[in-house]
């Protein structure tokens, strides 16, 4: 039997490999032209920013959909399980050190990641994760019901509701706009941070997304407590 | 290109080490190796974006998200039968020591009787029942940890109620047309001290069994483990210094 | 066609992963495995927008060669979404274990379907 299952992976696998050997890829004669056209219409720097935040705009809407679907499943389940308190402050005093002076340069990292994102490598996911990180590192050292507190105090729940709004709207002026999601005036001089039509809009919005909701997953996931 | 090939073999052995490592826990630490190097080829592959992504979200946070939820110590869910007497906090003892052994966390559930718990064990509610469990063969046990026997008595007394002692395999039907039903050792001295003056006529002892612990059919790895664990406490005499403290 | 190195161990890396996912019996294990040919996916379409000798898709003056962007856009998505679907399974898992006090998948089968009897 579990014979039967290695071989039949195998082939499933050995198959899936056959279709990309056989597929001639048709892009891989001329992947440059991306460089001009990028330039000339979107203005980023960085060009895979330009198309996941451009031309395949829809994609990452989606994406961020199906991560606000997941913490919403997530905070509905997880509410099943006996709470078993915060994580609490770090009694090590070198670890609490360490923790705090950590935190505000991971996450001033992060936000510099995700406001860059269309002149350098990064972009709203990976921004949005290191931030988490950082506030991750400042629970470690405070615990975790002090730092929810600062959020609750900060409104970020309502900022991340803000950013879905404002993700959506520019998708749907975008829309009535024949697909051509901002003025062409926004284009700007690329290479400077001005540039790349929203590019900076839509980082920030789905940035604070992913920020949010990885923190909430994390504290969820610290709050109540079920062993697997 | 040789650069590139030593770590993409790298890679191939740590998501073998992953997936073949015994311990989740073992194999959430592989899985974030396993993710920085991917992180690395993405970068050789000239995928600065996918690699920094991978790197934030791949190795760190999901490394977070999986040592969060496996932080928490594992359950024994046992089911407690109730005996008055020493022996239900020898096999309390006895629980807890295995339990901090192996780093669970006890979780007694008591019952009144043994068929509602029996229940629980099959719908897996409950992973194992203690509480007077005789050792006969009619159902999955551990070595014993204290030795017992079973007296068969006629049932002169309306108080003694079958269904409360649970042992059925041993209630046969006598000759002369009366009930016989069967109790151990422990249950019967408890009940004479309740009942004083009462009179009961045993038949017949049976000897050479034990009281021991039920655990489910398909708990080999659980069976082990309390068997080991009780066989090492008996060689090391604890067990016996145990009994000594909390029945006699 | 000429082949690059990374197809060939993002394939295998996808049926290590695969392979971990069948014949794993644990539950947490089996989501590790799924990250693994999660991490082997991302590699294949990294690995087959790649040209030798190429710069990364980042936009810099008298450069004119690059890799192929498109793939390297298609994935970083799913990196993302890998996490939110993971945290979801294990939310399910973790709802599993206080049920059933299990996360052995051949356990579960036989625990649920007593539970469906005693019903």
């Amino acid at each position: 039997m579990k014979y039967l299952a290695i071989v039949i992976t195998f082939i499933g696998v050995g198959l899936l490999f056959a279709f990309v050997l056989i597929t001639k890829i048709p892009s891989m004669n001329s992947p440059s032209a991306y460089a001009d056209l990028v330039l000339k219409e979107d203005g980023s720097s960085n060009v895979v920013s330009a198309i996941y935040l451009d031309y395949r705009l829809y994609d990452s809407l989606f994406e961020v959909l199906v991560f606000a679907s997941a913490i919403l499943g997530v905070s509905y389940y997880i509410s099943h399980f006996p709470e078993a308190g915060e994580v609490p402050p770090s009694d090590s005093k070198l670890f609490f050190i360490a923790t705090i002076a950590f935190a505000p340069v991971v996450a001033v990292w992060g936000i510099y990641i995700l406001l860059t994102g269309h002149l350098s490598p990064g972009g709203a996911f990976s921004g949005g994760a290191i931030g988490a990180s950082g506030i991750l590192f400042l629970a470690l050292a405070i615990g975790s019901k002090k730092t929810e507190r600062a959020f609750h105090k900060m409104h970020l729940e309502s900022l991340e509701k803000c950013a879905l709004l404002a993700l959506a709207s520019y998708i749907l002026l975008g829309a009535f706009n024949k697909g051509l999601f901002s003025p062409l005036f926004w284009v700007g001089t690329p290479g400077k941070f001005f540039s790349g039509r929203g590019a900076i809009i839509l980082n920030i919005s789905i940035g604070i997304k992913v920020f949010v909701g990885g923190w909430t997953i994390l504290y969820l996931f610290s709050r109540h407590r079920e062993s697997v | 290109m040789a650069f590139k090939t030593i770590i993409g073999l790298i890679l191939l052995l740590m998501g073998i080490a992953t997936i073949s490592a015994r311990k989740a826990i073992t194999a959430v630490i592989f899985f974030a190796v396993t993710s920085t190097f991917a992180a690395i080829l993405f970068a050789l592959y000239r995928a600065p974006d996918v690699a920094l992504a991978e790197v934030a979200i791949g190795a760190a946070f999901t490394s977070f998200l999986y040592l969060i939820a496996l932080q928490h110590k594992g359950k024994l869910w046992v089911a407690l039968v109730e005996v008055k007497g020493g022996l239900n906090v020898l096999e309390k003892w006895i629980l807890e020591g295995f339990c901090e052994r192996y780093h669970l966390e006890l979780k007694l559930v008591p019952f009144p009787d043994i068929s509602r718990a029996k229940e629980k064990l099959n719908s897996g509610e409950v992973e194992m029942i203690a509480g007077g469990i005789v050792s006969t063969p009619s159902i999955i046990h551990t070595v014993p940890f204290l030795e017992t026997k079973v007296l068969l008595l006629t049932r002169s007394d309306k108080n003694i109620k079958t269904e409360d002692l649970g042992l059925s395999y041993f209630n046969t039907p006598s000759n002369e047309g009366t009930d016989v039903i069967a109790i151990d050792l422990m249950r019967y001295r408890n009940f004479l001290l309740s009942n004083l003056g009462v009179k009961v006529e045993v038949i017949k002892q049976i000897n050479g069994l034990g009281y021991v612990f039920e655990v489910r059919a398909d708990d080999k790895t659980l069976l082990k483990q309390l068997n080991d664990f009780i066989l090492e406490a008996e060689n090391t005499g604890r067990l016996k210094e145990g009994i000594g403290r909390f029945v006699y | 066609m000429k082949m690059d190195i990374g197809i060939y161990i993002g394939f295998l890396l996808e049926f290590v992963g695969i392979i971990g996912t069948v014949l794993r019996r644990n539950l947490v294990m089996k989501l590790l495995s799924l990250g693994i040919s999660d991490i082997g996916v991302v590699l294949i379409f990294v690995a087959v927008g790649y040209i030798p000798g190429a710069r990364a898709p980042i936009i810099e003056q008298n450069m004119d060669k690059y890799v192929d962007p498109l793939p390297q856009a298609l994935v970083i998505t799913s990196i993302v979404i890998g996490f939110a679907t993971l945290s979801l399974s294990l939310v399910f898992v973790m709802y599993l274990a206080n049920k059933f006090h299990t996360v052995d998948s051949t356990k579960l089968e036989k625990r649920v379907k007593d539970a469906k009897n005693s019903l």
